[in-house]
């Protein structure tokens, strides 16, 4: 069906407002700190065949290759097997899934019997059971990072809401009033987005909805497209290392090959070292999130609505058997520090024909710290995700710290954890004076975040990158400093650290400080 | 004037200046809610169209709603202000076809100057303006603020590439133009109205500015509204509401309490103290009442960190039941989903807000004049021209319905009434303009 402009921008228009709203409602009405407050969810609209339409602009690595991950849902249950209430539900890494935490939920979306597209959510779940309470570090097989949901089919009435579904899935984890109200979050946003599209169907037409889905699709292609084509042509290669593989202090490296011809960009992964027995390790659909997300940040303006179109114009190749296309059953809860790399040696790649369009190294780590504890017969997890600096461009300093590009969460309140968690308190949160880069443009500062233990028997599991690679700077621009964790027991500060699992007692402090990004240009003395 | 839009005596703003931060917005809400109150229009939709935005909020019996969620610069701003969603869609709003063939419209926006490029002033690129004129919604023949021409011509040819780019008339891609702009319009009154659970077809849509009156119906249509008020002598509607609002104070304090069987005393006790302390704040002010007030709490499940606010209309007959339900019903108008189960319910907080009724009574009524004769006009919709009768504002009879297609032409604004709508201006010189039923 052909639309004329004005339809073809106003239903356009309409599809992206509906993954925004969907977005707003699962943070308004979600119940743990890392969906409510640090925003660790995404949203988008899918059509009929599950590609990307419109998304929420808010987490990048959840939502390239949301594609990926519904269709093995939808070759497991051919459309004649739905009935009405029927939703989608999976986690799984190695069936188009990210890592186990991450649950994706799909809803149909069907219009008189008619099939229009699916509304979509991701959150961030704040415990998803496993061998460790918090993340589990010494995890060798996905079996001991929690519980695995393949590509499954549950229908709201009759499994969830005290189903069986949920009566399972609530007995494997340890705090389930705050991941089923998560969830419920996720199903209630669903909803919303389901009666939207529902209403844009009413209002133009399921046929001209359809055709404005497929029209924006085609725009963020052309766009795209066009961005790639004003780039020059050749081809470029970089690397870039996480520190260790988490069990020795062995660098790992990704490598890269980029290849722009005309308007269609090639990423080759060949040569990146083999997977990993630790959780380091990335699965498919997450290294190409982390890829589109820095295509996508290096060669486009930011008002490119990001969907499927543009993923037509790149093609990756990425070995099996790597650390960012691992084989069943690598663990990969820690996979974003091999992702921040993925990253990093894109943007590297590109900063040979692209100098004005790119950053220079930042502090580009997730921090996962998690305090929790077993008070009596109920568990409690405090989980947070930190960055640091952002490295510096040609045009500005990096910003100071945020949350690494990649995951974009904001940062808990103090005063929501206060209120939340009564075993620590935080007695200082600072800018890291010196820990950026110097040059033309400074690199973005890291934080200092201290803690006190308030209570014996809490468990901290902390892990971070750039403890021993500091990132580098761009043209001359000084490094940014690494970041780590120390630990202050009894009046004794022991020596620094990258990653620890251990257990707390009263009267403990930790001093986190996250490291700063790299500057751009000499500076001048 | 406060951006809650209650007026405040100097000796009381002065100690809490962050509170007129949006006096001029809130300014405008209450005027129009103001004058359209005579003709009985309490629950409505404002829309203010100006130069480079639309201002759009909703009124719910006569009460704005209110915000405490807004960020100007960055930095959160949490005194309570009214309500306005911004959209950059206005008169001046540049109508482009982006790289990727989009057409649209805003937020970029010529300005005042060079302004449109019917403005004559040098502005080449066609904006929002030069399409009203194009499809002949403002009159070729109109004066700007009753002195500056506009030249049709110069409109025309901004709009030349444009139409050729969409193989489309100058006519057709005019009207595009301001269907986008509409679309845009309507966009913001969804993130006020539905996205909070709140159904625009149970309001009216009060449009000023000079942009107001011509989008009006189409918004309206497009949202299923049936009523649009045009409230008299539209251009001055924020002084008007500077003269006529209410005196208002707030109060809020954050108390958490669980929804229990105690929790309807303790809530009673929290507003008693509200109460006291905002007459305390009147008395201040020399200022005695009568008094009407308005009751909040902020109530969530427990382990949220966002509030909903829900009204308390019967304070001595407030019950733990009839607290739940209302949450209940509040938070299924938002989500479309209530969890199921007993998870806890508590009040975060609790809100009240304090009026003294402002003495003055000034109506915005023009002077009645005596039906004048109509020239013809025209205007380009739905593919083709349609003819029109074009009044000067106050040549239009009092209570006469007449169908549209009509245009009304006045020294700030222009009012348009589609074919499918009627208009009829009342004895309190407002032009009500309703959806004649399909037949």
């Amino acid at each position: 069906m052909k639309l004329d402009a004005a339809e073809r921008a106003i239903i356009a228009d309409a599809l992206i407002a509906c993954a925004r709203e969907m977005g707003e409602k699962l943070f308004r009405s979600a119940f743990s700190t890392v969906v409510r407050e640090a925003r660790d969810a995404s949203a988008s609209v899918l059509d009929a065949q599950g590609a990307i339409v419109a998304q929420a602009d808010l987490i990048p690595m959840h939502l390239g290759s949301m594609d990926r991950t519904i269709r093995p849902c939808l070759e497991a249950f051919p459309r004649e097997t739905w009935e009405p209430g029927d939703v989608f539900i999976t986690n799984h890494p190695y069936q188009g899934g990210q890592h186990l935490p991450d649950i994706f939920i799909f809803t149909p979306v069907i219009v008189d019997d008619q099939l229009i597209g699916f509304a979509a959510t991701i959150a961030h779940h704040i415990e998803i059971g496993g061998g460790a309470l918090g993340p589990n570090m010494f995890a060798t097989d996905l079996h001991q990072e929690g519980v695995i949901i393949p590509p499954t089919k549950i229908n709201l009435a009759r499994d969830w809401n005290g189903g069986p579904f949920e009566r399972l899935f609530r007995a494997n984890i340890r705090v389930p009033d705050q991941v089923i109200g998560d969830l419920n979050a996720q199903i209630a946003a669903n909803s919303v987005g389901e009666s939207r599209l529902a209403a844009l169907c009413r209002k133009y037409g399921a046929d001209a909805v359809k055709s404005a889905m497929s029209d924006l699709m085609d725009y963020s292609e052309r766009r795209f497209r066009s961005a790639i084509a004003a780039a020059p042509n050749g081809t470029w290669t970089a690397e870039d290392s996480i520190d260790d593989d988490g069990f020795t202090d062995e660098p790992r490296t990704v490598r890269v090959r980029v290849t722009i011809a005309d308007d269609e960009i090639v990423v080759d992964f060949t040569g990146t070292d083999a997977q990993l027995r630790s959780n380091l390790n990335a699965p498919l659909s997450s290294t190409i999130s982390a890829a589109l997300s820095c295509l996508k940040s290096v060669l486009t303006e930011p008002d490119l609505p990001f969907n499927s179109g543009c993923a037509r114009a790149v093609r990756f190749v990425v070995p099996e058997g790597t650390m960012i296309n691992p084989h069943y059953p690598a663990p990969n809860r820690a996979r974003m520090e091999v992702c921040y790399r993925v990253f990093n040696a894109i943007m590297r790649a590109l900063a040979a024909p692209l100098p004005d369009r790119v950053i220079a190294g930042g502090y580009d780590s997730t921090v996962s710290f998690s305090l929790s504890r077993l008070d009596g017969d109920s568990f409690r997890v405090c989980m947070e995700v930190f960055g640091g600096g952002y490295g510096a461009s040609s045009t500005a300093d990096g910003c100071d710290a945020v949350d690494s590009p990649l995951s974009n969460c904001a940062n808990t309140p103090v005063e929501s954890l206060d209120m939340e968690y009564p075993y620590f308190q935080v007695c200082e949160y600072s800018l890291r004076d010196g820990s950026g880069g110097e040059g033309i443009h400074r690199g973005g500062l890291g934080f200092v975040r201290h803690y006190r233990i308030l209570n014996d028997d809490v468990q901290l599991v902390f892990y971070s990158d750039r403890f021993r690679n500091a990132p580098e700077g761009l043209r001359g621009g000084l490094s940014g400093q690494p970041g780590g964790l120390e630990l202050i027991r009894s009046g004794a500060t022991l020596p620094p650290v990258g990653k620890y699992t251990g257990t707390l007692r009263t009267g403990d402090e930790i001093r986190l400080f996250t490291g700063g990004g790299a500057g751009f240009g000499t500076p001048s003395s | 004037m406060q951006s809650n839009g209650g007026r405040l005596p100097a000796i009381g703003i002065r100690r809490n200046a962050i509170a007129a931060l949006f006096s001029g917005p809130a300014a405008g809400v209450v005027g129009a809610l103001n004058q359209v109150a005579r003709s009985g229009f309490c629950d409505i939709i404002t829309l203010d169209v100006g130069g480079t935005s639309s201002d759009v909020c909703v009124v719910d019996a006569g009460q704005p709603m209110l915000t405490r969620e807004f960020k100007i610069d960055g930095l959160p701003v949490r005194t309570p202000m009214i309500r306005i969603v911004t959209t950059g869609a206005g008169g001046g709003s540049i109508v482009r076809q982006d790289e990727g063939g989009m057409l649209r419209a805003g937020p970029q926006s010529a300005g005042a100057d060079p302004g449109p490029a019917c403005y004559g002033r040098g502005g080449r690129q066609p904006t929002v303006t030069d399409a009203h004129m194009i499809r002949g919604t403002i009159p070729p023949d109109v004066k700007l603020g009753g002195t500056m021409p506009l030249d049709i011509d110069a409109a025309r040819a901004a709009f030349g590439p444009l139409a050729k780019a969409f193989a489309t008339s100058l006519e057709e891609a005019a009207d595009n133009a301001i269907r986008i702009a509409d679309s845009n319009i309507v966009r913001a009154i969804e993130i006020t109205s539905t996205e909070l659970g709140k159904d625009p077809r149970d309001y009216a849509l009060v449009a000023f500015g000079g942009g107001g009156p011509l989008h009006a119906a189409r918004v309206a249509d497009a949202l299923g509204m049936t009523t649009v008020v045009i409230p008299a002598n539209a251009g001055i509607i924020s002084a008007y509401g500077l003269l006529v609002a209410d005196f208002t104070l707030h109060d809020s304090a954050t108390r958490r309490i669980r929804l229990d069987a105690d929790a309807p005393a303790e809530i009673r006790r929290c507003l008693g103290e509200a109460r006291q302390r905002l007459r305390d704040e009147f008395a201040a002010m020399r200022m005695t009442g009568p008094f009407s007030e308005i009751r909040t709490l902020e109530m969530r499940f427990r382990g949220q960190a966002y509030d909903i606010p829900v009204g308390v209309a019967d304070l001595d007959g407030l019950t733990e039941d009839r607290l739940r339900a209302d949450f209940l019903a509040a938070y299924r108008q938002v989500y479309y989903y209530v969890p199921s189960g007993d998870t806890p319910i508590e009040i975060m907080g609790v809100g009240m807000t304090m009026s003294q009724l402002s003495r003055e009574d000034v109506a915005l009524g023009a002077a009645d004049v005596a039906a004048g004769t109509p020239s013809p006009g025209r205007v380009f919709e739905n593919r083709r021209w349609h003819d029109t009768q074009l009044y000067r504002q106050g040549t239009f009879p009092v209570g006469v319905e007449m169908p549209g297609p009509i245009q009304i032409e006045d020294v700030t604004s222009t009012l348009f009434v589609p074919e499918g709508w009627s208009l009829r201006r009342d004895e309190h010189a407002n032009l009500i303009v309703r959806k004649v039923e399909a037949s």
